[in-house]
């Protein structure tokens, strides 16, 4: 399948796609070769979806659209935003089965992530002040990190 | 819905009624991940998986379009890193971003919000998985091209950041040659001509249309934008058009010879001006003109060059002289290779290589951007880039090269932030690795 380029600049770049799910499917991938949001830059990522968004808005009104939607899924080669123009009776559909969890498994969720967030943009300070760079660390390995997080957990207990 | 409302009234009902706007207010309980001064990330509480989060700013926004653009940065930028924490708590290898805009592609919540969904091989959650249906959508192209490139450029020309938008052989702001011309124009030969969509809603702009209103037609008023323009604004101006308008006005000629801080704060007020000097360095230009026009470089209300600054101590004084004599006092000197068009390991090196420049950067910042409209050759070195972001830059590079580490924030991944990420070759000095060694040293408590 050969995209044909619609729009390029130092840090996204933007295809119509040929295969398209939708009257109206573009791509806008990174010009750095990731496969994952996270290995970008803030500046990247911010970059990123405003060209997404302004795609998005094009699409909107270009095409008569009702909604659009933005989606990364990263399962491609290369990280992959997906603009896609919405209208009733499309034949699309991303909604999801919502799962019933568990007060504690909400819980537990919610303290692992917060576990690992903090330091997103030097945000709000931990309780229990993990060095910086720690969970920097941390993300070299899955196997590493989830043997810190079993370590943090028991350090925990008193 | 509401004819008689204005959008204003409208957005404050709705904001009273959002149920998220109660929650950022602490009025109802939520299980928040994350949270800083603009945006906050909580759990969802119909999630798809274990660990779905939702993220918002924290002022109300009914859709995208609408979230003014440094708002959008910051919550977009910070997407990246909390994907990634997202990941390494709920141990998986991969984070479905996803956005809905309008009812019909599944936007629920009045308050615009985006979902981060943790994501395993077999979670059962193909739903999210785009799959070509093989519709042929061609006959969009040109229309999709032309408004993406004009948009792309007016924010860019309004956020001062023209320069990204030069891929490939990186073109001088200010080559006039035809060839140039041509490059800066290639990506979209036509994006001269009035954008189909003549205004289209980006982030800033404000509300064109709820979700579910009805569209306004295109004879409606343009809508007025956050940053101060209206509709589609006029296309930056090259070079060589803004000279003619120069020449045409001879009190911005003149402003701009004697007086270029004034004209910055003209600029500034007004939005017009602002439009016709996007991304243009006035001091420079300024420092242009008046070597053209013959006038002595302090004439006006630029500051002098300070009489014994760090590195010119001992040297006689001119405009010139202290930087140049980086350079051999040759009749034909190199030209000079703007810092924009090297890389930042290329820059660092050069830069390595100039005493006088590498004391000026970290001594005597101030004085450099001062002596920089004055000397030709820093301005040529200095153009199209942003001299804050190389002092910036640059200081942090010394500062590593020293071991001293600490005062470098890392990012979630532990790198520097900044963009040396775009270039594949590390800056010389220490290693990653290495410097971080330099730090764990430090901290007495060396890992693994």
């Amino acid at each position: 399948m050969t995209d044909r380029l619609l729009y390029e600049d130092q840090v996204a770049r933007v295809f119509l796609v040929e295969d398209a799910a939708a009257d109206g499917h573009v791509v806008i991938q990174p010009q750095r070769d990731v496969r994952t949001l996270a290995e970008l830059t803030e500046e990247q990522s911010a970059h990123l979806f405003l060209v997404a968004s302004y795609t998005a808005a094009i699409l909107f009104q270009g095409l008569q659209a009702e909604g659009t939607n933005i989606i990364s899924n990263e399962e491609e080669e290369r990280l992959t935003l997906h603009v896609l123009a919405r209208r009733t009776d499309d034949g699309l559909d991303f909604s999801w089965q919502p799962r019933r969890l568990e007060p504690s498994e909400m819980a537990d969720a919610q303290e692992r992530i917060r576990d690992k967030a903090f330091i997103v943009g030097k945000g709000s300070a931990p309780k229990e002040e993990p060095v910086p760079g720690l969970a920097a660390k941390e993300e070299l390995q899955d196997a590493e990190e989830k043997e810190n997080y079993l370590i943090r957990q028991l350090i925990k207990v008193p | 819905m509401a004819e008689s409302q204005s959008p204003e009234e409208m957005l404050k009902q709705q904001k009273a009624n959002c149920i998220f706007c109660r929650i950022i207010a602490g009025e109802m309980e939520s299980k928040v991940v994350f949270e800083d001064e603009r945006m906050t990330a909580l759990l969802d509480i119909n999630p798809a998986v274990k660990g779905h989060a939702i993220v918002m700013t924290k002022e109300h926004y009914p859709i995208m379009p609408l979230i003014p653009p440094d708002e959008f940065e910051h919550l977009f930028g910070r997407a990246a890193a909390l994907s990634g924490s997202l990941k390494s708590a709920m141990l998986t290898k991969r984070c479905t971003l996803f956005v809905a805009n309008g009812g019909v592609a599944g936007q629920q919540s009045p308050h615009f919000l985006f979902h981060l969904i943790p994501r395993e091989t077999n979670d059962g959650l193909d739903a999210f998985a785009v799959k070509g249906k093989g519709i042929n959508q061609s006959s969009h192209f040109e229309l999709i091209k032309q408004n993406l490139y004009a948009v792309m450029r007016q924010h860019l020309t309004k956020r001062g950041r023209l320069n990204l938008l030069q891929v490939g052989k990186v073109v001088a702001p200010d080559d006039p040659s035809p060839e140039a011309e041509r490059r800066a124009a290639d990506p979209a030969p036509a994006a001269s001509q009035a954008p189909l969509v003549a205004s289209v809603p980006g982030p800033a702009s404000p509300p064109d249309r709820l979700p579910g209103a009805p569209p306004r037609t295109p004879s409606g008023a343009p809508p007025e934008r956050h940053d101060g323009a209206t509709g589609a604004a006029p296309a930056p101006l090259s070079y060589a058009q803004l000279a003619q308008v120069i020449e045409e006005n001879p009190e911005i000629k003149a402003l701009l010879i004697n007086n270029p801080a004034k004209l910055k704060a003209i600029i500034a007020e007004n939005p017009e001006f602002g439009a016709i000097f996007a991304g243009i360095d006035i001091d420079r230009l300024g420092a242009t003109l008046r070597a053209s026009s013959g006038t002595p470089a302090n004439a006006g209300g630029e500051p002098p060059v300070p009489a014994v600054s760090p590195v010119s101590a001992g040297s006689p004084v001119s405009a010139h002289s202290s930087v140049r004599a980086d350079h051999p006092p040759v009749s034909a000197p190199e030209p000079v290779k703007p810092a924009a068009q090297m890389t930042l390991q290329e820059l660092f090196g050069y830069i390595d290589a100039k005493p006088r420049l590498r004391q000026y950067l970290l001594e005597d910042s101030e004085g450099l951007k001062r002596l920089i409209p004055e000397n030709e050759r820093l301005t040529a070195f200095f153009a199209g880039s942003n001299v804050n972001a190389i002092i910036q830059a640059y200081q942090e590079h010394a500062k590593e090269r020293h071991g001293v580490r600490a005062t470098v924030e890392p990012d979630i991944r532990g790198n520097r932030t900044g963009e040396d990420e775009t270039d594949a070759a590390p800056p010389p000095g220490p290693t990653r690795e290495e410097s971080e060694e330099a730090y764990w040293e430090m901290r007495g408590r060396k890992q693994r």
